[in-house]
């Protein structure tokens, strides 16, 4: 027996409702739907290059009962070890490297970004407000250029479901979303947009083979397309040092991971129901 | 089969990528014969301008910078050192040994503008501490411009992020530069001393002729039947004074004679500024100003008739001393003499002492280019700061290009497995590295960014490229993002090459598509399949604009370098490298085009 994605498409209604889920008590917990990192809540990050291995354990539990509380994260860095200390912004930063030092760090350089919250809040409603007007902005685009509601109500649903399991994925393992981060996401929209558009153009194109072979041409060039910008992603996820191309990356690898579970089985279910319906009523032949 | 060079698809891209290429290298290869003059020193004896060309020094071409040192090595303070300038013969004394009083640079002409992030500096986001107007802004915006060209610093940019934020960049400043210096409120004030000596708890003291009463009362005084404390003012005559400080025999005042708003012109020509050693390694500055009528007839009135107090050598002084305060810092205190006392004198000179002449000629730059660019109507608060140093910046921009390698490498692989023909994935690769050399090349030039734009646009058109009316939509859309970089320096920043990577991901997705389309779709024409693959590209390319539009419209501008990379990828994509693709291997496969 054959899959069809018709048939398996509770798991894409379940993955949504997860991921509403993991948002909203995100939110009830923490006030905030996604973590946000130092960039966009405002913060002081401390960076404190070493050339000796650092116990990040020790570290976090030494600002913690220094400061109340406080994230610690372990570094790449040029010169070896590093550790990333945030605090809130009004810390003074000789205070934060005199507990890191008492928790055995040996600090060789150190590095301040501070940001003050009513900048970083602002920051936040910017990235928020592009995100929300590039996702409406690709559904009219859909809508100008399919001129069919359910072709189109398919990618948008599908790209929407995308934005949210990938923001409820990355909350739920704990990334902090940046500046950068954002604009992975707008990156998404494009490259998932891209399968969608693929799977509807073959599927509607070609009137004469059935549905399930018109389906698999367009997973292979699908397949094709998220394993290339996949594999770029995983590339630069393990070997850039760039915070900035990090934090793309980490949203377009979780995002396309998502992607496949909502172009392959949301949208191709919807395309699938709708042209079989669709030819019955016209009395075509339906697979 | 047409030959592929007489295909217009392929000659576009092969012209432009050449473009390109020599574009980007040029700077590697050419050598200018001449050094140019960066700085010149205060205490250089050569009258040279910055700017000048020195191709030439005792008879020794200049390559480099280390050509024109070995050129001075042996060169004694007060020899004279002969040079060809501006292709003119040139000479004058050296100031130092090896030393002339100013310094030269390289050429660097249609090289990489890097931001930064790459380049290091400083990024400094500001904000006023009340809310201003548009106009205040405006007005904050031209003070700090002004600053900087007073200061003759190079490489500054000056945004507005939102409606408030001021983001300052500068490529090799410190961030004290900025916190010491352009963010500062600049608020000069100019005050008398003023002394009031008591006798049993009372005082008497002149004014233009006029006689005023005061009285002692515990650390305070009382005038006019009205008690004051210290840091209290006092209108007196019009003018304000305030009670400083006071012990049970005197009572120092300060008079506000002028503010930044009095001074009419800042003099620093050599007559009436310099700097000058004066012993214990300390080096003094001084330059005059020229202050309005108003504030030169304040001085008049209330040094008129002082006694003298004080005598030094043949000079002798007042009991007032002016006092220079510069946002609430005093920066100067001058004696004054007894041939200025009482007179509307226009002028003052303003002086400071520094460790070093090197601090000194800072600080004195420092003093009049904000007295000359005034006050900033509003105190800035600084709201984010961040320096990142050379090294990490080019550390970075090294394992990014590592990373860039690799995952064209992985691309490669990804690609290999699929298709397995090399009449394929050599052509994918070879136009996604392409596209990324044509942008690299576009930010390199301006000239060939508008050229590029121009002709893709031009050939796009006349070949019927553009395919349905979002595809137009999304060719004026990126004709406008486009442009600004034609007409304006492209600085490539770590957004911009998370661009780069973007536009490597758009451009092998497209190819991607084209390629299925083209051979794996039975029955149809091959233009057929072109014109579907055209569809399908053009939707794609119109989501990527439409996606990245919001960041060049949205107020924060740190993510605008990636969204115009982006863009600009895309239109080089869709108009010159796909169409290229496409006549690549349409011809690479005619031959057994059905059997992939």
């Amino acid at each position: 027996m054959e899959l069809r994605p018709s048939k398996l498409m509770f798991i894409p209604i379940l993955v949504f409702a997860a991921s509403v889920g993991i948002l909203l008590m995100n939110y009830v917990n923490t006030g905030d739907f996604i973590i946000k990192d130092v960039d966009l809540k405002g913060g002081t990050l401390i960076t404190i290059e070493s050339d000796e291995k650092i116990d990040t354990r020790l570290v976090e539990a030494k600002i913690d009962e220094t400061f109340g509380s406080g994230i610690v994260n372990g570094l790449r860095t040029g010169s070896g070890y590093g550790v990333s200390i945030q605090v809130e912004s009004g810390t003074k930063v000789s205070d934060v490297v005199e507990a890191a030092e008492s928790a055995g760090v040996k600090v060789v350089d150190v590095s301040e970004q501070t940001i003050g919250p009513a900048l970083g809040n602002l920051f936040f409603e910017q990235m928020r407000n592009s995100l929300i007007i590039a996702f409406i902005l690709m559904s009219i685009i859909i809508f100008i250029i399919y001129r069919n509601p359910v072709s189109s109500l398919g990618v948008v649903l599908a790209s929407l479901g995308n934005i949210l399991a990938t923001l409820a994925f990355a909350t739920l393992i704990g990334i902090e979303l940046s500046f950068a981060s954002f604009a992975g996401m707008l990156m998404l929209i494009a490259f998932t947009v891209d399968t969608n558009i693929v799977l509807t153009s073959k599927v509607v194109a070609y009137g004469s083979e059935s549905f399930m072979a018109r389906y698999r041409k367009a997973l292979v060039t699908g397949a094709t397309l998220t394993a290339t910008i996949t594999a770029t992603m995983i590339i630069v996820l393990f070997l850039s040092s760039s915070k900035l191309l990090i934090n793309i990356a980490e949203i377009l690898v979780i995002g396309f991971a998502t992607d496949l579970i909502y172009t392959w089985i949301l949208n191709a279910g919807m395309l699938e129901i709708y042209f079989n319906r669709k030819n019955k009523v016209h009395g075509g032949s339906g697979r | 089969m047409s030959s592929i060079f007489k295909d217009l698809r392929f000659v576009l891209l092969a012209c432009i990528l050449v473009a390109s290429v020599s574009m980007v290298m040029a700077p590697y290869f050419l050598d200018f014969g001449f050094v140019v003059v960066s700085d010149v020193y205060p205490d250089s004896k050569c009258d040279i301008r910055e700017g000048s060309q020195v191709s030439g020094v005792f008879g020794f071409a200049m390559d480099d910078e280390k050509s024109f040192e070995r050129a001075l090595e042996n060169v004694r303070t007060g020899d004279y050192v002969t040079m060809v300038v501006d292709s003119k013969p040139f000479g004058c004394e050296a100031a130092g040994d090896g030393y002339l009083g100013f310094d030269v640079a390289e050429e660097k002409t249609k090289t990489l503008q890097f931001g930064i992030d790459i380049e290091g500096g400083t990024r400094v986001l500001l904000k006023p501490e009340e809310t201003v107007s548009k106009q205040q802004m405006t007005e904050i915006i031209k003070t700090l411009e002004n600053r900087i060209n007073f200061y003759g610093l190079k490489e500054v940019k000056i945004n507005t992020l939102g409606s408030d934020i001021i983001q300052i960049e500068m490529a090799g400043a410190t961030g004290d530069e900025i916190r010491e210096f352009l963010a500062k409120q600049g608020k000069f004030a100019a005050k008398l001393t003023y002394v009031v000596r008591f006798s049993n708890g009372e005082a008497s003291f002149k004014i233009l002729n006029k006689t005023y009463e005061m009285k002692m009362d515990g650390d305070g005084l009382i005038f006019n039947g009205d008690s004051y404390g210290v840091n209290d003012t006092i209108v007196i005559d019009n003018e304000t004074f305030q009670l400083v400080d006071t012990d049970n025999r005197t009572a120092l005042f300060y008079v506000d004679v002028f503010t930044g708003d009095d001074i009419t012109n800042v003099l620093t020509d050599a007559q009436n500024s310099g700097i000058q050693a004066v012993g214990d390694g300390f080096y003094e500055f001084s330059f005059g100003i020229q202050v309005s009528k108003d504030g030169a007839e304040r001085f008049a009135k209330i040094t008129k008739g002082q006694p003298v107090t004080r005598v030094s050598g043949s000079d002798r002084y007042i009991e007032s001393r002016m006092l220079l305060f510069l946002d609430d810092r005093q920066i100067t205190d001058l004696g004054i003499g007894t041939s200025i006392a009482g007179q509307a004198v226009t002028q003052a000179v303003i002086t400071g002492n520094e460790i070093s002449f090197e601090e000194a000629s800072k600080e004195k730059l420092r003093l009049e280019s904000t007295l000359r660019s005034g006050k900033l109507p509003v105190r800035l608060e600084i709201e984010k700061v961040d320096t990142i140093t050379q090294t990490a910046g080019r550390d970075l921009i090294n394992s990014t290009i590592f990373v860039a390698l690799a995952s064209i490498v992985a691309v490669g692989i990804v690609v290999v497995y699929r298709y397995r023909d090399y009449k394929i994935v050599l052509p994918m690769i070879l136009i996604s590295l392409s596209e990324v050399v044509i942008v690299i090349g576009m930010a390199t030039s301006q000239t060939l960014a508008a050229v590029v734009i121009l002709a893709a646009v031009v050939i796009g058109v006349w070949k019927k490229e553009v395919v349905g009316m979002v595809g137009w939509i999304t060719l004026v859309i990126m004709l406008m993002v486009a442009s600004t970089v034609a007409i304006s320096t492209w600085t490539i920043d770590i957004p911009v090459i998370a661009g780069l990577i973007a536009i490597l991901g758009t451009g092998v997705n497209q190819m991607i598509i084209m390629t299925d389309q083209l051979f794996r779709e039975k029955g149809k024409t091959l233009l057929d399949r072109h014109k579907s693959a055209m569809n399908i590209i053009w939707s794609s390319a119109a989501i990527v604009v439409f996606a990245m539009i919001p960041l060049i419209l949205g107020g924060v501008g740190a993510l605008k370098g990636f969204a115009i990379a982006t863009i600009v990828g895309v239109l080089v994509g869709i108009l010159v490298t796909r169409p290229a693709y496409a006549a690549i291997i349409e011809r690479a496969k005619r031959v057994h085009l059905e059997n992939v």
